[in-house]
């Protein structure tokens, strides 16, 4: 314990008495924990976006026959809300099929009143929403099977299969795309952070060559250097939470006004459904997911950074 | 050559009146006491290495200390010691002298193993050092005071943070070593700048808080690899004069130097290297290169 204090203590003097060094460090590592950040809200960004279009765009509709009965229709629909892919499902009744028919129409005159409930061919239909849009093959595999042929009458994927499959494909590839831009940038600012700490290191090797000759243990030589890595972390993620706390509630104060235009209002738009779910922000709660990563990453960064410098100047 | 009895001359430089390091040694051993005995024992247990029986009996009256047994070591085409065997004995003080590329670092840093030999062994205090595992070697390094030209100060540290460094990186309780540390400062005459930085004091200074350093441990040995390279002339003469005073506690002093003055002025052993081998070893000898 009392070795353990030691360490600690000498870290936290080294942090203090090489004052310079510790800033020049804690900046380069609140740059690339900002770095991580930045494409980590874009990744949340990008898939919440992906989800939204993906459930207007890829919704999986099915028509129901005319002759099916209410009680073949309700067993249907309580199957298709039991499905695991499935997240909301919707029932649009004849009626609702005739007024969405009209308001789709509504700039051809010659088709408004053509349907009437008394003469209404539009058959009702329900509607399925997925959790993943990659799952509609494993629905439509579902639907197609023959105990349903009595009730279902059609589906809108028969319709639209080859755009949904190059649509999901399409955004399949731009996120693996996504993805290893990402790597490609944090894997820059990691290795920015490694030199910058090498460089630190570099100019106290006198020190550690001092501490091997007076006969200090390894622990005692690569200890207060990994707490020193420690305060880098912790220092660097509270100003770049600080700073990601200032710009995401920017970003939903700009969300909830109304009569924002412009480039406000693209922002507001890309942001909407990251910042806010069903009107309730969630910044505190990405913010705190966003600490977490950031406390993380900067910890491994900073320590194994830290470890990986000292090392060469420990060899006897 | 016959062995010459080894007397203090009174007119030397090194036995002008200053302060007694023995009364502070007592002093030491008076405020720790009774805390230092049973560390004495312990750090005499714990000397690392495999025991080794010497290959003559030591005399009573000089024991062996430090023994070379033809020990070669070569950088590259370059051999920095030739097959060297050389003996130390507990409490002298010795000079190793020579031109530059003789060999006294290199014997000096095989000594601290800061080097490895390529063959032969080195016995220190009866056990082979040249069988220490790496892991080893910072509870070997703690027996040993080193005093260094560069004096290798940790430079974010205070004097006193210096000294304490030593004990600390041991284990040793706060207390003690908050005694022990102001008893060296106060011997070497650096008490009152405890709190100052390296870069805060003169040259003289900080080979004095090196010392200091190489001391705190109380260390069988001290190895002085040219201590007063960097210094002026009147700094040079005190650090000398410290040395000699702590051979006269009891410490055995290897001194590595280029400075005729000195060498001629002490009267004690010494050994004259050249191009890796020991040329000559006189026991009341001169700077003879």
């Amino acid at each position: 314990m009392n070795s353990f204090l030691r360490v600690l203590g000498y870290g936290v003097q080294g942090f203090r008495r090489n004052l310079w060094l510790s800033v020049i460090a804690i900046i380069t590592l609140t740059m690339t924990l900002l770095t991580i950040t930045a494409f980590t809200v874009g990744d949340i960004v990008a898939t919440k976006k992906y989800q939204e279009f993906s459930q207007d765009k890829i919704d999986y509709v099915v028509y129901i026959q005319d002759s099916a009965s209410d009680q073949d229709f309700n067993a249907l629909y309580d199957q298709i809300k039991a499905r695991p892919e499935v997240q909301t499902v919707t029932v649009v009744s004849k009626s609702d099929a005739r007024i969405k028919f009209e308001q789709d129409h509504k700039d051809q005159p010659v088709l408004q009143g053509l349907i009437t409930d008394d003469n209404n061919p539009l058959p009702r239909s329900i509607v399925a929403h997925f959790v993943d849009p990659n799952s509609i093959s494993v629905f439509n595999t579902f639907i197609s099977a023959d105990r349903y042929k009595g009730v279902v009458d059609s589906t809108s994927y028969k319709d639209n299969a080859t755009s949904i499959d190059n649509y999901l494909h399409f955004t399949k590839i731009l996120r693996i795309f996504g993805l290893f831009f990402t790597c490609f940038f944090v894997l820059i600012a990691v290795l920015v952070v490694l030199n910058t700490i090498r460089l630190a290191i570099f100019a106290r090797r006198t020190e550690i060559e001092v501490m091997r000759l007076v006969g200090a243990t390894q622990r005692y030589i690569r200890g207060p250097f990994i707490v020193e890595g420690i305060l880098f972390a912790v220092i660097s993620t509270l100003i770049s939470t600080i700073l990601t706390g200032i710009m995401l509630q920017q970003i939903d104060n700009l969300v909830q006004q109304t009569t924002v235009t412009g480039l406000g209002n693209q922002i507001a738009q890309l942001f909407s459904s990251t910042v806010r779910m069903n009107g309730v922000s969630e910044v505190t709660s990405l913010l705190l997911y966003l600490f977490a990563i950031q406390l993380i990453s900067g910890l491994v960064l900073a320590t194994m950074c830290s470890m990986l410098a000292v090392r060469r100047y420990l060899k006897e | 050559m016959p062995e010459e009895k080894v007397t203090e001359q009174p007119d030397s430089p090194a036995s002008k009146p200053g302060k007694s390091v023995e009364g502070l040694t007592k002093k030491v051993a008076a405020k720790v006491g009774k805390a230092a005995r049973p560390l004495f024992k312990k750090v005499k247990d714990a000397m690392p290495g495999k025991e080794v029986e010497p290959i003559e009996d030591p005399t009573p009256l000089r024991p062996l200390l430090v023994e070379f047994r033809d020990v070669t070591k070569q950088y590259g085409n370059h051999i920095a010691l030739n097959n060297i065997s050389i003996k130390f004995y507990k409490g002298e003080f010795l000079s190793i002298v020579g031109p530059s590329g003789a060999g006294k670092s290199t014997l000096i840093k095989c000594l601290t193993l800061q080097e490895r030999p390529d063959s032969g062994r080195i016995i220190v205090a009866g056990r082979d050092i040249t069988l220490l595992k790496d892991r080893d070697l910072p509870y070997y390094r703690r027996k040993v005071g080193i005093v260094f030209q560069d004096f290798k100060l940790l430079p974010a540290k205070t004097v006193y943070e210096n000294v304490a460094f030593a004990l600390e990186v041991s284990g040793t309780p706060g207390r003690e070593i908050k005694s022990r540390v102001e008893v060296m400062l106060e011997t070497v005459g650096m008490l009152s700048k405890r709190n100052n930085f390296p870069h805060e004091l003169s040259g003289g200074e900080q080979q004095r808080v090196v010392i200091a350093r190489a001391l705190v441990h109380d260390p069988k040995i001290l190895i002085a690899d040219e201590p007063t390279g960097n210094l002026d002339p009147v700094n040079t003469w005190e650090i000398v004069e410290l040395l000699y005073k702590i051979n006269k506690s009891g410490t055995m002093v290897i001194l590595a130097t280029h400075d005729r003055e000195i060498v001629d002025a002490l009267k004690k052993r010494v050994v004259t290297m050249r191009a890796g081998t020991v040329v000559a070893d006189q026991e009341k000898g001169v700077y003879l290169v």
